[in-house]
């Protein structure tokens, strides 16, 4: 009898599970410890005999090539003033769809609408903006801000690629912010008015502690998103001029379908699992923490 | 005190939608612009076009074969988040029943492969697909898509499996449902709401997907409408008549399907937020 049960428990589990962990160990896991393995090897991907070189590629990597530093410079740029402008404003418009008023329905709905769009499209919506658009507003009104070329590289393009990024994902991030406002609780807002308190000290004495969760979830997201740039840096810059603004994943691509160093492309896709990871893991290890205490 | 209240409150609330409205207005530009010949862009771009031109878009969709990608384009979705829901569903309902050490490792590796970035796995995935002749089909493609989605379908499955009582599942089988009738009769029903939220959140992350269908489908009549879109606008960079239009064709379906599905899109962002 409970041999009988055992095999019909297996038989489940086969039915159930296996499906799926098939799937997902040959499409996933499988490629994942490949990769690792490849980034151990000079091969271009094609031929038949790859050249063990052991941890040569990643030497390289950190000590032997000025592009991908600069790879690594944009892309931290990028990052953090990404994650500053995403969740500072994606908070005060969860703020505003928050408040009582009247449209607040339209509000929400046009913050949220280009986060349907493709960030591939979304580039190029902003490359017409930054082209044409720019071009168009400074004919009319004569500032010189507009005239900046926002995608000949340097900083501005930094901040020019941080804007498009901002607008396509801040609805998605607004939305998550808007379910942690709902949840405080109103008649602790209404004690604090009562008490005097005005519209800034209440957010900052009441809601603020109480959306904390929702900010950490957040910043974290927005985050380990940003690593994986990619349609955007695509679309919108295509990487250039030159190299100048290639992230990090635009640089995978580039390196292991366009140069054909699958190796080397291999180890560079290892970095950035591996700092994907470790910032997954200090959230992990920041909210349990917080949880303890 | 009141009046003086609610005029502020009407000012604050024209400034908002004025706000909005501005946020947008990028979106707008590119669909108003769709409408005009290359001249009226350049010479005024911000001005509602002066007369219906069609043109544009007769050129465009004939020349990104906007039937064929269009229906590429739905085939995957549909394809590829039947069998993510179908799988994940049962993966996730099976896991969550077992509860023992081995049904919480394969869920931890799960949910931890939801921070793996696509492109750490994506050029020795392009190998593995090349040996097993799955490149440049559509089937293929479907294949890939379903373990890169099913970790997030299972997370939000098993969260709401949770909260289903035993004795619905007991008393279906003593009325001689098997486990696999159970499941499909009793339980995949009960998941209804989870089910909609990962359609919905699946079906705009699908749509707009663009590495994945880049890198494994070459052939132009296999492309989606983004891979399509890359290509168009690469051969027409000087063309803001023609690069515009197929913007506008290539948002237009989502920002439609997202008008009507809102409530489902913004219950499935909240449901797949709260993990950790």
């Amino acid at each position: 009898m409970k041999k009988n049960n055992k095999s019909a428990l297996a038989k489940e589990v086969v039915i159930f599970v296996m499906p799926l962990l098939i799937l997902y160990f040959i499409f996933f896991i499988l490629p994942f410890f490949m990769g690792t393995y490849y980034s151990l090897f000079n091969w271009d991907g094609i031929s038949k005999t790859k050249e063990f070189v052991g941890l040569k590629n990643y030497i390289e990597l950190f000590t032997d090539d000025p592009d991908y530093f600069k790879s690594m410079v944009f892309t931290l740029k990028y990052v953090v003033l990404n994650v500053l402008a995403t969740n500072i404003l994606a908070l005060l418009l969860a703020l505003i769809v928050n408040s009582k008023l009247k449209s607040s329905k339209f509000l929400r709905t046009c913050f949220f609408l280009p986060n349907v769009i493709s960030m591939l499209v979304v580039g190029y919506i902003w490359r017409f903006v930054f082209n044409q658009g720019c071009a168009a507003i400074y004919e009319i009104t004569g500032w010189d801000f507009f005239n900046t070329s926002w995608l000949g590289g340097g900083n501005v393009t930094v901040v020019a690629m941080v804007i498009v990024a901002t607008w396509q994902s801040v609805g998605y991030i607004m939305i998550i912010y808007l379910a942690g406002l709902q949840m405080v609780d109103t008649t602790l807002l209404e004690a604090a008015a009562i008490d005097g308190a005005t519209w800034f000290q209440k957010f900052r004495n009441v809601t603020f502690p109480l959306i904390l969760p929702s900010i950490g979830v957040n910043l974290f997201m927005v985050l380990s998103q940003s690593f994986r740039l990619f349609d955007v840096n695509l679309s919108l810059t295509g990487g250039g001029p030159g190299r100048e603004t290639m992230g990090l994943a635009l640089d995978i691509y580039t390196e292991g379908f366009q140069n054909n160093r699958m190796g080397y492309g291999a180890a560079k896709a290892v970095v950035l699992f591996v700092i994907v990871i470790a910032i997954a893991i200090l959230q992990l290890r920041l909210t349990n923490s917080k949880e303890d205490a | 005190m009141g009046k003086a209240k609610k005029i502020r409150w009407t000012i604050y609330e024209i400034i908002m939608i004025v706000l909005a409205v501005a946020f947008i207005f990028p979106a707008w530009i590119v669909l108003t612009n769709s409408f005009k010949p290359l001249g009226e862009i350049l010479s005024d771009t911000f001005g509602i076009p002066k007369s219906l031109f069609l043109d544009n878009f007769s050129y465009v969709l004939e020349n990104m074969n906007y039937p064929r990608i269009f229906l590429n384009t739905v085939t995957i979705c549909v394809c590829a988040i039947a069998v993510t829901v179908v799988l994940s569903a049962m993966c996730a309902y099976r896991l969550s029943r077992w509860n023992n050490k081995i049904s919480k490792v394969i869920l931890l590796v799960l949910m931890a492969s939801m921070t793996v970035p696509f492109q750490s796995i994506m050029l020795p995935l392009v190998k593995i697909c090349k040996n097993l002749n799955l490149t440049n089909s559509i089937p293929g493609l479907i294949l890939i898509l379903v373990p890169l989605y099913c970790p997030m379908a299972v997370f939000i499955y098993q969260g709401f499996i949770v909260s289903i009582p035993y004795e619905i599942e007991e008393a279906a089988q003593i009325d001689g449902c098997t486990r696999v009738q159970t499941f499909f009769k009793i339980i995949f029903p009960l998941l209804k709401p989870a089910t909609s939220s990962i359609v919905v959140l699946f079906t705009l992350q699908m749509w707009n997907d663009f590495t994945l269908p880049m890198i494994m489908l070459q052939s132009a009549e296999k492309k989606t409408i983004t891979t399509t879109v890359y290509a168009f606008f690469s051969s027409y960079s000087m063309r803001w008549d023609y690069a515009l239009t197929s913007l506008t064709l290539s948002a237009v379906p989502m920002i439609i399907f997202f008008l009507f599905m809102q409530k489902y899109i913004i219950s499935g962002i909240v449901a797949g937020s709260v993990k950790g």
